[in-house]
């Protein structure tokens, strides 16, 4: 049967963990807590009809009684090399995961779980698609916090040495993150609400229908006077907006390494933390948008083959903003051996002339739609004029796109830089490239051109270099499958000062094989 | 070169080699039946159009042209694809060269098979053939052998899997 599920009050968090275990028994009333809302119904049916009080009562006695039989029914079991977890009130449900297919592991805390002193923690396998992760909602704090350390390394269950040592890399101040907040994608997409948001306010509120009655001849100046205003707090609240949304996402961001894992905690109301062994890091990618290339800062974005891509905020590991002169100094400890990145080699001169041909075509068929509707509408002349907007763009972009492309590959990684607007580097460790492909379309092969493809673990899009010398493509091909083969025995290269990246892999490529099972499934009605 | 002929035996043996020509029969198969369903649409709102415009053949002569041009395509095109699929067991990896429009020439190491399947659909059953599924644990891998004879799909996944090293295994 069962032991009590509750937090040890002994030192010792891992006594009994090879037993079957409830949650904490706090579990049922944080569920509970979080669907408050459903509830909301019910009291509102309750307080308007009288004869509704006791079926409403009825109703949320059973949800509630519901919560408690379903933490009662569930279980997990941490036994030697596989974490299980047993679930369901009437039609019982096993899920077996071997420890070693775990590729992150997840700690959140939010408010509740921060009162009751407890934390969710959230395992992900790799493999993707639905049910490839589990939610321990939620384990006392303590005893979370070891769980997330055996499942990180299996076969090690008592408090390592060097579990409790941690180095911070990167740690970001609220002024930080406030310029990440405004800096960032979700910045623009909260621009794209606010416009018409603000427009709707201004609609309803009478304020010009009022101005109007009073005096039409003050209309003109007044009109301009609420644009003016209407200007200045729409950036108000798009700043507090973006600023907050950082904020609520990335507050107290810090990220350090523990022993061979990185560890990334964030959050103002829920806390988050993220264990990524860094062995299992598939693609690291640095990005730069134009208003970061400015201000010298660049994010980081690393992958995992257990990066859902679902929720994207809620489980990568990424950081949100840091300058760039500090790029190196965690990329060196997050991909051991990518530092120093290599000068990236040009392109040759018909990528250039290819992305300009590309671009001009894109511009001059928008232009041509442009004028189409013009005809149509208002008429061509002035505004035909704003068709050479988007055709006097398209050269600079090209330009400025060619000189950001380039590439490096040898010594175990591929490196490579593209885009115009938006730069990302790419950096790959060959270690875990799957395939790969080299394609080429019509007009790449008219210029000798050709594009690279890797495969690695995982739902991440390839990593991909574009548009280099056709047999330069091959040659990368070749290089990334030759080094991808070298690091299934660890140590065949690696000159002693690398930090050993392969040291909690039992099997070398055991983790890149998500393929085969990854969890296993049983169900049966009792 | 290493000398392994055990697992060679002409079926899967060295050099590039070509897919089973039956397969254009099994594209061409489902190319038409991609074109015919599109030509009936275009007839019935081409017909239903064309009498509120007052051009009573615009369905017949729209789906006419479509079913020429698609069926055209959808007979040579396959012809021209077996044409140009390659595919070889080198040293160290399965390597793939296909692609009309875009070329596409992709490498599969031999270590990073993760399993295989032989896959055979209605059309490919009446034709005797197989289709070769090779899994890594990337999910954007490109390794697919489409429209092998049903006995050299097995002797070829028995090649591979030797090569992968978990022969003894199967």
């Amino acid at each position: 049967m069962p032991s009590d599920g509750s937090l040890p009050t002994a030192g010792d968090p891992s006594e009994g963990a090879s037993t079957a275990q409830r949650l904490h028994p706090a579990s049922p009333l944080i569920e509970l807590g979080s669907r408050t809302l459903q509830f909301v119904p019910l009291v509102v049916l309750a307080l308007l009809r009288d004869g509704f009080a006791l079926i409403a009562l009825g109703l949320l006695v059973l949800g509630v009684a519901g919560s408690f039989v379903a933490w009662w029914r569930r279980t997990w079991t941490l036994d030697g090399r596989t974490l299980r977890l047993d679930e369901g009130v009437l039609g019982r449900r096993q899920r077996v995961v071997p420890l070693d297919r775990v590729q992150q592991v997840h700690l959140r805390r939010g408010p509740l779980h921060r009162l009751a002193g407890v934390a969710a923690v959230r395992i992900e396998t790799a493999g993707g698609g639905g049910g490839s992760e589990i939610e321990l909602d939620a384990i006392g704090l303590e005893r979370a916090q070891w769980l997330q350390a055996a499942l990180r390394a299996p076969g090690v269950h008592s408090a390592g040495e060097d579990t409790q040592v941690e180095q911070v890399l990167v740690r970001l101040s609220p002024a930080e993150i406030v310029l990440a907040g405004l800096t960032s994608i979700r910045a623009l997409a909260a621009l794209a609400v606010l416009g018409p948001a603000l427009q709707l306010a201004g609609d309803l509120l009478p304020v010009e229908r009022l101005v109007r009655q009073l005096d039409p001849e003050a209309l003109v100046r007044v009109g301009a006077s609420t644009a003016l205003a209407g200007g200045a707090l729409a950036l108000v609240v798009w700043v507090l907006l973006a600023a907050g949304l950082g904020l609520l996402t990335d507050y107290g961001f810090t990220m350090s390494l523990r022993g061979d894992d990185l560890v990334v905690r964030r959050g103002l109301l829920d806390r988050r933390e993220a264990v990524l062994p860094r062995a299992r890091v598939q693609v690291v990618r640095v990005e730069e948008s134009l208003v970061r290339r400015w201000l010298h800062r660049s994010a980081l974005r690393m992958y995992s083959a257990g990066s859902t891509g679902k929720d994207a905020y809620a489980d990568q590991v990424a950081v949100p903003l840091i300058r760039r002169d500090r790029v190196d100094e965690v990329l060196a400890v997050v991909l051991p051996g990518a530092t120093p990145r290599p000068v990236l080699a040009r392109h040759p001169p018909a990528a250039r002339r290819r992305l300009l041909v590309r671009a001009l075509v894109r511009s001059s068929l928008l232009a041509a739609a442009l004028l189409v509707v013009l005809w149509f509408t208002v008429g061509v002349w002035p505004w035909g004029l704003a068709v050479l907007l988007p055709v006097g763009a398209a050269v600079p972009l090209a330009l400025t796109a060619y000189r950001a492309l380039g590439h490096a590959a040898g010594d175990g990684f591929v490196h490579a830089r593209q885009g115009a607007l938006r730069r990302t580097t790419t950096i790959l460790p060959l270690r875990g490239v799957q395939s790969t492909r080299v394609s080429s379309s019509p007009l790449q092969r008219r210029s000798g051109l050709a594009s690279v493809h890797l495969d690695v673990a995982g739902p991440i899009s390839a990593p991909v270099v574009t548009d280099v010398a056709g047999v330069r493509a091959e040659e990368l091909a070749g290089l990334a499958r030759d080094q991808s083969s070298v690091t299934d025995d660890p140590p065949a290269h690696g000159d002693g000062s690398d930090v050993p990246v392969s040291a909690h892999r039992p099997h070398p490529s055991a983790d890149q094989r998500p393929g085969t099972a990854a969890t296993w499934e049983t169900q049966r009605a009792t | 070169m290493d000398e392994e002929h055990e697992a060679g035996r002409g079926s899967t043996g060295r050099g590039p080699q070509q897919l089973d020509r039956r397969v254009v029969r099994a594209w061409q198969t489902g190319a038409l039946l991609a074109v015919l369903p599109a030509t009936v649409v275009l007839l019935v709102v081409g017909s239903m159009l064309g009498r509120l415009v007052d051009l009573p053949l615009l369905g017949v002569g729209a789906s006419a042209a479509v079913l020429l041009t698609g069926g055209t395509l959808a007979l040579l095109m396959p012809v021209a694809a077996h044409r140009r699929w390659r595919f070889e067991l080198t040293e160290d990896a399965l390597e793939l060269r296909h692609g009309l429009v875009v070329h596409v020439h992709s490498a599969i190491p031999y270590h990073r098979v993760q399993h295989i399947d032989v896959q055979r659909g209605p059309v490919e059953r009446l034709l005797g053939l197989s289709r070769l599924v090779v899994h890594t644990a990337a999910a954007t891998s490109d390794a697919e052998l489409p429209g092998l004879d049903a006995a050299r799909a097995d002797a070829l996944r028995a090649a591979l899997l030797t090569r992968a090293g978990v022969g003894d295994a199967v």
